[in-house]
């Protein structure tokens, strides 16, 4: 699939997934396309998207998986907006162009299972994923996140995979967290 | 990016933490977590001691005063 992403995109009314990865789709996302409120599933990965994610994103209410990884948007804040998509569950922006302070409201995206913020430009620091007790994999590496660990992070069993290389986090690991002491009593 | 995940019950099997600022003691222990295979520390000022333990990937780099101890050691400094 080449060109642009059809602004009719926002007139289905049943359309729940779209999987448009590794394709040759340029120019910006139409604003249209947040009008598809029954999507849960979109993944724009490896294209040549350019312009910026639109706050209007917060109108995907249903929206579980979004990734649009790999493009060549335009330098962009991460909108506040997506911490209203509050079903959120995956949600990757590796190499996204996102600069500047994360939203507070990344906070509010507690089911987060697998985050990918990496190779961008955010700034802030990592309290955002002390409510994140199901992730499973969080990659925030090579961006400017500063600040500590936040200590719930060691706890949550879930967690498997968690890259934040080449930040600048600083502070140290608990010497014994709950995690460490149940698994070393097994 | 993979979909499903959530079937997934492990415990650390990546830690990456390299390149930041990070200080204090290492917590020995985190390299016996049975499912870590990578851990990268290089470019912190950890101190304390680390073993290769079952890792297939470590790096240690510079820290200021952090020990390693196991066969994985030579290729580290």
């Amino acid at each position: 699939m080449e060109g642009t992403i059809p602004a009719s995109i926002g007139n289905a009314t049943k359309l729940r997934a779209i999987d448009m990865q590794r394709q040759k789709l340029t120019g910006a996302i139409p604003e249209s396309f947040y009008d598809a409120t029954t999507l849960r599933e979109i993944d724009l990965d490896y294209n040549k998207l350019t312009g910026t994610i639109s706050s209007s994103i917060a109108k995907l209410t249903n929206l579980v998986f979004f990734t649009a990884s790999e493009n060549n948007f335009d330098e962009q804040n991460l909108p506040s907006a997506i911490g209203e998509i509050t079903s959120l569950k995956y949600l990757g922006l590796d190499s996204a162009n996102l600069v500047g302070q994360r939203p507070d409201s990344l906070k509010d995206l507690t089911r987060m299972i697998l985050l990918d913020l990496s190779n961008n430009e955010l700034t802030g620091d990592l309290s955002f994923v002390a409510g994140y007790n199901k992730i499973v994999s969080l990659a925030l590496d090579d961006n400017g996140f500063s600040g500590t660990i936040p200590s719930e992070l060691w706890e949550f069993e879930d967690a498997n995979t968690i890259n934040l290389e080449n930040n600048k986090i600083a502070g140290g690991i608990p010497s014994s967290f709950d995690g460490l002491k149940k698994l070393m009593s097994k | 990016m993979p979909r499903n995940c959530s079937h997934l019950k492990f415990y650390f099997t990546a830690l990456r933490l390299a390149g930041n600022g990070m200080t204090g003691a290492f917590p020995a222990a985190i390299t016996s977590l049975p499912n870590l295979k990578t851990l990268t520390l290089e470019g912190n000022a950890f101190t304390g001691t680390v073993s290769c333990g079952s890792l297939d990937i470590i790096t240690i780099g510079k820290n200021d005063d952090l020990e390693c101890v196991g066969d994985c050691c030579d290729e580290q400094k």
